[in-house]
């Protein structure tokens, strides 16, 4: 140890830390990339948009043609997973259900999120009395078992597509509504609403600086989860016989044909049952791992 | 050489999270003798909490490493223990009271079940735990404690609360109470009635209390001796009159002018400019460095040793190095 | 002529209501509180968590509607527009808590700058810029933090954006809601005299809230003591802190720790501060009271002025505790 040691140390020499600004997004990139389950579940997601896609457009067989000389062949290399009974190519049809399948949930979600944050969303900044009714009207369809309403909702519209997109739009909004109504009264309690308005904002500024970008991850991430949800229900009115009609086939409808011959061709039912339940937990996963993601104030940095 | 209750030595506790490895106390020794109240004073992220809690063994167990050093309890070291052994020195010896007494306690749970539940491990049956029950309740100083055995946690107010849980604290006997910031979530009446009640009990039942707080006032009227931490690192120790009124460490200097005083209004504070270390971008030498005002070049690359300035009292700063003294002389 | 004045603000809240939306229970959060604040003055307000100051500074701002009670902004009712408009650019807020009262999805830019925005105070893009930037050197933080997000500052730090935010307007008033009491002490005192140091230079006034009585009193030219929604004692800080009047006032302050290792406690009160649901009779304060009689049981005391500038709401003002 010298004298100089003891020297004061100017104000300049101490070293500083710069660390990089981040951006939001980056910092939710960071948190999904330790997330492996929620890695595995976008790359489902993504997989499966892809075949849903461009699938069908390599596919050496359309989703119609029958070959009866072909019927209910073992999957090999001609058909990697096997025909069904009037001798159509599985491979593709399972391709093609996941076009319908994977939008049916699309599309149905979206009807549902645009319902649910229109209602949600009035009746939280109404407040009051309006508020209070409107929610009970929310309770009371909701004590209408949803698959029962769908199911009569069906048999008025006749099984088709776009009924079953609207059947499924109209009655799943429910759950939408009231999450974002959580959200905007929690928001309306938040420090910084009460902030910018005590800096002179307008209900219209706050609304849209502070409320609509603090509900968008609350949303997106209702909406993944909620995917899943109507493709499921799909598959089972399908399975029931009121999903879309033949020749189109969606995994439900695959997997309620499949049924029937489960016990001397197995394959029929694994492959379309398989597809659903990857597609279901890719969705779940990717679900769960947005809601951490997307919440900027969750820190689980674990400092102390 | 161990005729401490409790002696902490050289403990270095390390976090994993997913941006790394964090220590969150570095090379912490501390003893405590049995009777005596000792506190623990930072500010919020020093590691204080930490330490008791590493003593307690009660640390996240998937992600709390423990770094090195050795924790012995009246001569024995417990690092080593197994999890049967260390629930029965829990309680039996030492407890510990927390911030937040609502989270400390199960809501769904009345008060007298959960006091009772405690005393029924050591072998009392249900009259004479309820009995036990009711004498610790009036012990604590809660009106009517018949009809407070059968009420849940959230029917008592914050001050309530904490002196349930003294009550259970005390239920075994401890020879050691951890109390970690037991008064902050309380109001200041409720606090001196609470610190009131603290050091009654720990005089009647001869225990040892380790105060961990913030507020250097609770320090200053509770305690005999005081650690002080800063980034996880116990920058000086001493008798609370070598603390409070010779300070020798920067940093608790800087802390005692943070306080107002309230016969000089006038006084402009000086307080400690700049900002705790993240605990991953720690400084390099000394911790305090870069908010010292007197620091020298050597800090910035070396950690200070601990110096002793008088008999128990000592400070982590190369200011009081021996040749430093010397070099100084010869400027 | 004060900058503000309040005249008997009453704030009750609807805690319950039946099924119809008609109330069955309130809680009188702030009741019959008058204070008058002068320009360049600061007015603390002390009592503990649940005594209405903080509601009191909010129904003031208009954050909550008031029940009862008129402001007065410079001699004006603020209930008239266009006083209301002057009275809400020139009284501005600093919330308690940096993490909650800074929208984590804006960048300390934009937050900023939302009252700059509101009110069409720049008009281009780059003088918001300058602007923002002017105010981060007021606050001590670097100009690079504009395009950074709250998250990556500590408490402190935070603080001081939410201080920029509220200089924006160039305000004659600033309430601080408790703006210390989340902070580590060292960082507390950076606050402080930042405050202080703004004050001088601009002629602010400030309604300072907080539980730290030694923090308040170093700061504030007068106290004020709530207890229950009630204000129980006003004076000059000095007088306040060390003659306290109000038996109340006595207790809190002497329940404070005081760290002298040498100094002992007087006065310990015992019990608790009961429900604002179901407030005592009489004086509020009565069942804490070590002077409670029957009088105080029966009628409760006004606030009233005993010595110039000096404002007790006690029966029994100026008798010692022992």
């Amino acid at each position: 140890m010298t004298p100089d040691d003891f020297a004061p140390l100017q104000e300049a020499d101490k070293e500083t830390l710069y660390v990089p600004p981040q951006k939001l997004r980056e910092r939710g990139w960071q948190q999904m990339k330790h997330n492996k389950l929620a890695l595995w579940g976008l790359g489902i997601v993504i997989i499966m948009t892809v075949i849903a896609l461009f699938g069908p457009l390599l596919a050496p067989y359309s989703y119609a043609d029958q070959d009866l000389t072909m019927a209910n062949a073992w999957p090999g290399p001609d058909h990697w997973f096997g025909t069904d009974s009037l001798g159509r190519d599985l491979f593709v049809r399972v391709l093609y259900g996941a076009r319908i399948s994977l939008s049916i949930g699309l599309v149905a979600s979206l009807i549902n999120v645009c319902i649910g944050v229109l209602y949600g969303g009035f009746a939280a900044l109404s407040g009051g009395r309006t508020d209070r009714i409107m929610m009970h009207i929310v309770d009371v369809l909701y004590s209408i078992p949803m698959l029962l309403y769908v199911i009569l909702l069906m048999v008025v519209f006749k099984p088709g597509l776009i009924n079953i997109y609207l059947a499924l739009g109209i009655a799943y909004w429910l759950n939408m509504a009231r999450i974002v109504r959580g959200q905007i009264l929690s928001l309306k309690q938040q420090d910084y609403v009460m902030a910018a308005r005590s800096c002179g904002s307008s209900t219209w500024q706050i609304l849209r600086r502070h409320m609509i970008p603090n509900c968008v991850g609350p949303i997106i991430v209702t909406l993944t989860l909620s995917i899943p949800d109507a493709i499921f229900t799909e598959a089972f009115l399908s399975f029931i016989g009121l999903g879309v009609s033949a020749p189109m086939a969606s995994w439900g409808v695959l997997a309620s044909e499949g049924i029937n011959s489960m016990r001397s061709f197995p394959f029929q039912l694994l492959f379309p049952a398989l597809a659903l339940c990857l597609t279901m937990l890719g969705f779940m996963f990717l679900g769960d791992g947005l809601r951490d993601a997307l919440d900027p104030q969750n820190d689980k940095e674990g400092g102390r | 050489m161990n005729h401490h209750l409790l002696s902490i030595d050289n403990l270095s506790i390390s976090f994993r999270t997913y941006r790394g490895v964090l220590e969150a106390t570095h090379q912490v020794s501390l003893v405590v003798d049995a009777g005596e109240t000792v506190g623990i004073v930072g500010e919020s992220g020093c590691g204080k909490s930490v330490t008791a809690h590493a003593v307690m063994k009660l640390l996240p167990g998937d992600s709390a490493i423990y770094s090195s050093g050795h924790i012995f309890w009246d001569g024995r070291d417990i690092r080593s223990l197994d999890e049967r052994a260390m629930n029965r020195l829990r309680g039996r010896d030492m407890a510990m009271i927390f911030q937040d007494p609502m989270t400390a306690l199960n809501p769904v749970l009345t008060i007298g079940d959960q006091i009772e539940e405690g005393l029924r491990q050591h072998h009392l049956d249900r009259q004479e735990a309820r009995q036990k029950a009711l004498s610790l309740l009036r012990e604590v100083g809660i009106t009517s404690p018949e009809r407070r055995l059968h009420q849940y946690p959230h029917e008592l107010s914050g001050g309530m609360r904490q002196r349930c849980l003294i009550a259970m604290a005390l239920s075994c006997e401890p020879r050691l109470l951890f109390a970690d910031e037991p008064t902050t979530a309380l109001d200041v009446t409720t606090e001196a009635q609470v610190l009131q009640l603290l050091k009654k009990m720990q005089a009647e039942h001869q225990m040892a209390v380790v105060l961990i707080s913030h507020n250097l006032g609770v320090i200053a009227q509770m305690c005999r001796r005081v650690y002080v931490m800063y980034a996880g690192a116990v920058v000086e120790t001493g008798r609370v009159e070598d603390i409070f009124d010779h300070p020798a460490h920067p940093y608790t200097k800087g802390l005692l002018a943070s306080l107002p005083d309230p016969a000089h209004k006038d006084k402009v504070l000086t307080g400690i400019a700049g900002q705790a270390p993240d605990l991953f971008h720690m400084p390099s030498g000394c911790r305090f460095y870069p908010r010292c005002p007197r620091a020298m070049r050597i800090c910035a690359h070396m950690a200070p040793p601990v110096y002793e300035r008088e008999i128990g009292h000592t400070a982590a700063c190369w200011l009081f190095c021996p040749e430093r003294e010397v070099c100084h002389g010869s400027h | 002529m004060a900058l503000i004045d309040v005249h008997h603000l009453t704030k009750n809240f609807i805690v319950r209501t039946d099924w119809l939306g008609r109330p069955r229970n309130v809680l009188t959060a702030v009741h019959d509180v008058s204070l008058a604040i002068h320009s360049g003055e600061t007015v603390g307000l002390v009592g503990e968590s649940g005594c209405g100051k903080s509601t009191f500074a909010r129904t003031v701002l208009g954050l909550y509607e008031k029940t009862a009670g008129t402001v007065l902004f410079k001699g004006q009712d603020v209930q008239q527009t266009d006083t209301a408009a002057v009275f809400h650019r020139q009284v501005q807020m600093i919330f308690q808590d940096p993490y909650a009262s800074l929208d984590p999805r804006m960048t300390v830019e934009d937050i900023i700058a939302e009252p700059l925005r509101n009110y069409g105070i720049c008009s281009s893009r780059i003088q918001l810029q300058q602007r923002v930037a002017q105010l981060l050197d007021e606050v001590d933080l670097s100009r690079e933090a504009a395009q950074r997000y709250p998250h990556e500052f500590s408490g402190g730090q935070r603080q001081r954006v939410g201080i920029a935010r509220a200089l924006a307007l160039e305000p004659d008033c600033i309430f601080c809601d408790e703006p210390i009491s989340a902070l580590d002490v060292s960082v507390q005192v950076q606050i402080v005299n930042m405050l202080q140091r703004l004050q001088k230079e601009r002629n602010l006034a400030y309604l300072f809230i907080a539980h730290d009585l030694a923090m308040v009193h170093h700061l504030s030219r007068r106290i004020g003591v709530m207890y229950l929604g009630r204000l129980v004692e006003l004076g000059d800080g000095d007088a306040v802190y060390h003659t306290p009047l109000h038996p109340y006032t006595q207790a809190l302050i002497s329940a404070v720790p005081v760290p002298d290792p040498h100094y002992r406690r007087q006065v310990c009160i015992s019990g608790e501060v009961p429900s604002p649901l179901a407030p005592p009779p009489g004086c509020v304060f009565h069942p804490r009271c070590p002077l409670a009689d029957e009088r105080c049981k029966m009628e409760a005391p006004v606030l009233q002025e005993i010595m110039p500038g000096r404002m007790v709401a006690c029966h029994h003002a100026g008798k010692e505790v022992r």
